[in-house]
């Protein structure tokens, strides 16, 4: 059989331009997935204390804040993983909205307590936060669907 | 001439199938994903302003929850951008399959 090497030149000009294209987003971490899934275990773990007195956990936060930092930069130097880098810095910024301003209320509240019922409602948004980390990272893998639990209630 | 034609039909019919694949998924899971979201943050909502009429939060644990919300839907953004990439990236994979079996099928 007759063949044309301008084909060949073709097919492999097309199969090395779409190969050659940087990745979208950054590939499926095992470490990075482990990261959240156990730093989420141990805040939630953590903020279950905070109706007892800050100074008595103290080190334990700051502890917790080395941690995420660390789960941060891991995340931050994958390449392509811009977005996963993003969420990690929202989640644990000490100025932020999560994290953030949830050990510093503690740390900072009158009596170094803080009231039961906020606890437990701030716990379910910090919770939410570690599982939309989770959730891109299982989806770099396969697609998956995170929210089966919240679709069935 | 023939078999190159054939070769574009062939790469043309898979990367119709795969394309159509890739954007019903996606709008289906980011519409069902955001839906999702949305109904549990009016849900929270709606129990927080009881839980502040009830003085059971005060003001400014009511505000840290809303302003603790607002950043959880930016992160859900990004989960929703992120998911997406991921998705045109398993395209693209598998498109690179396509084309290097219908070649080896036409040609070879």
């Amino acid at each position: 059989m007759k063949r044309h090497p301008w084909i060949h030149c073709l097919i492999l000009s097309l199969v090395l331009w779409l190969a050659a294209c940087a990745p979208l987003i950054g590939p499926y971490s095992q470490v990075a997935y482990q990261n959240a899934t156990s730093l989420k275990a141990e805040t939630l773990a953590l903020a279950d204390k905070a109706t007892e007195p800050y100074d008595k956990h103290k080190d334990e936060v700051e502890q917790l804040f080395v941690d995420v930092n660390k789960a941060y930069e891991f995340v931050k130097g994958v390449p392509s993983n811009s977005i996963s880098a993003k969420q990690w810095s929202i989640l644990i910024k000490r100025d932020g909205d999560l994290m953030g301003k949830f050990f510093k209320r503690w740390a900072e509240s009158p009596n170094k307590k803080l009231n039961k019922v906020f606890v437990d409602e701030f716990k379910g948004e910090l919770s939410d936060a570690f599982d939309e980390i989770i959730c891109l990272e299982a989806n770099k893998k396969e697609a998956t669907k995170c929210n089966a639990k919240e679709a069935d209630e | 001439m023939r078999k190159f034609n054939d070769f574009v039909e062939g790469v043309k019919e898979g990367a119709q199938g795969l394309a159509e694949n890739l954007f019903k998924e996606f709008k289906d899971s980011a519409l069902d994903d955001t839906q999702t979201f949305l109904k549990k943050a009016e849900t929270d909502l709606q129990r927080w302003t009881k839980l502040l009429a009830a003085k059971k939060i005060n003001e400014q644990d009511f505000s840290d929850l809303v302003h603790a919300k607002k950043a959880l839907a930016e992160m859900h953004a990004l989960t929703v951008a992120g998911t997406g990439l991921a998705k045109v990236e398993r395209f693209r994979s598998a498109l690179i399959d396509l084309v290097v079996d219908t070649a080896f099928k036409v040609f070879l």
